[in-house]
């Protein structure tokens, strides 16, 4: 199917700029980490044509836990103050986020850990950064330094694109999480952050590289 | 033929309702008074820098600095010169603590507290109805799991984890805007309104209810969650206005 192969390469255009991230990354030295990485993906997050919200490495490295996760400049965050800069991703200074026990437990951090492949979570309301609903692009980093790189999507900036790609379909349709849960559709009918019913699932397109699915709409 | 309705006037009223009159010093000082009160700030640990503070807040370098005078001089908080210095929390704050509540406690009317926990208990039980359409069973699961291995056996604990519950629980009705109201009204209101947590036996009363929440999302059934939250508000803004009540007859 056309559209799934579609929407396949317009996600694969994402990891493939999380895989050159992960080239640069490998090939620094531990203590360089910190002040090189944000020069990486600060073009990404300045950009806004291209819904990256927040992006980068969150791992160990030298036996040090590294939160290397920039975020781009907000206008209406009730967490941080408006500006045009990047902002580090600073846990200490999110107090009630310190109920986060564990964030090696997340989705977006052990499935590519424990896979050792590429990962979409969500869509889910990430709280911890820009607080807004988004998808979550993550791939394992392995070697000298563990973790992830990864990149964050904000849901109702790719809402266009990914609409343009749906109605290449002769009827309305969904593009789904592997739980089923609604990223986007053409189908008016479908709320936010809807389930579709698994049964639907089973006649669904899985879109290349990814474990997202196309599910068109029953009559 | 059908009637011309003008828009309500109370709509229109509140479009241009004044903002807070509260300085943005005292809004600064009050937060993190009420964090010190909670113990979520426990005594000589040291403050963020005013830059630090200033950026958190979003207000002026001057207006944190403002902030830290007030509280050092209600002998909250001592200042430390020197490499290792900065602001931090008195260790004699917590013998100050009640005299704090007591003046916290008479600051804010029975209104406003009432109205606190009725925002809070509509925003957060609409969320919970809203999460049993939408949270998968593995999501749900999670949740009781997260809240079987809470901790609710001292006063900050306690305030952490059923504040991390609740905004959970917002976060699972999958809207931003619920999420962002949970997180700014938490700020506002959360270390006032979980001062109740204080109390073991209300805070022990208050983790079965978050446990009553977690159980309806789990069997999709909304309506005892719902029942549980407001009982928790309510719970919470009676025993508060009852410690007022004590101080003005008193």
């Amino acid at each position: 199917m056309a559209v799934a192969a579609e929407l396949g390469e317009w996600f694969e255009r994402y990891f493939e700029r999380l895989d050159a991230l992960h080239t640069q990354i490998a090939q620094l030295p531990a203590e360089h980490l910190g002040a090189t990485v944000q020069d990486l993906v600060r073009p990404w997050l300045l950009d806004d044509a291209n819904g990256i919200v927040g992006a980068d490495y969150i791992g160990e490295s030298a036996g040090q836990m590294r939160f290397e996760w920039w975020l781009a400049p907000m206008q209406d965050n009730p967490l941080f103050a408006a500006g045009s800069e990047i902002n580090r991703l600073q846990l200490e200074q999110r107090e009630y986020a310190d109920y986060v026990r564990d964030y090696r437990s997340l989705e977006w951090y052990s499935v590519p850990h424990s896979s050792g492949r590429r990962h979409i979570t969500g869509p889910f309301v990430d709280h911890l950064c820009i607080c807004d609903y988004v998808l979550t692009l993550t791939i394992p980093v392995t070697g000298s330094a563990e973790g992830i790189v990864g990149l964050d999507l904000r849901v109702r900036d790719v809402e266009p694109a990914l609409q343009r790609l749906l109605l290449g379909l002769d009827g309305p349709a969904a593009l789904v999480s592997a739980h089923g849960r609604v990223i986007t559709s053409s189908d008016p009918r479908d709320g936010l952050g809807a389930l579709i019913a698994p049964e639907s699932l089973e006649n669904s397109d899985v879109v290349t590289g990814t474990s997202l699915l196309v599910v068109r709409s029953q009559n | 033929m059908t009637e011309q309705t003008s828009p309500a006037k109370g709509s229109r009223t509140a479009v241009f309702a004044p903002l807070s009159s509260d300085t943005r010093t005292a809004q600064v000082a009050q937060r993190l008074t009420d964090a010190i009160l909670l113990g979520v700030l426990a005594p000589g640990e040291r403050l963020p820098t005013e830059t630090d503070l200033a950026k958190k807040f979003g207000v002026a370098v001057v207006t944190a600095r403002e902030a830290l005078a007030d509280m050092r001089k209600d002998g909250l908080l001592e200042t430390r010169r020197g490499r290792e210095g900065g602001s931090f929390v008195r260790a004699e704050a917590p013998n100050a603590s009640q005299q704090l509540m007591t003046s916290r406690l008479r600051g804010i009317s029975r209104t406003e507290l009432l109205d606190a926990a009725v925002y809070l208990d509509v925003i957060t039980s609409g969320a919970l109805d809203r999460a049993t359409h939408v949270c998968t069973s593995a999501e749900a699961k999670a949740l009781e799991a997260w809240l079987d291995r809470a901790d609710f056996s001292t006063p900050a604990n306690a305030a952490r984890d059923h504040g991390g519950f609740l905004l959970e629980l917002c976060v699972l009705s999958q809207s931003p805007r619920l999420v962002r109201e949970q997180i700014g009204f938490q700020a506002q209101y959360g270390q006032l309104m979980w001062l109740g947590l204080r109390d073991e036996a209300l805070a022990g009363r208050i983790a079965e209810l978050d446990r009553a929440m977690a159980q309806a999302l789990a069997s999709r059934d909304a309506a005892p969650g719902r029942a549980a939250c407001q009982e928790s508000f309510t719970l919470l803004s009676t025993w508060l206005i009852s410690r007022k009540q004590e101080l003005e007859v008193a």
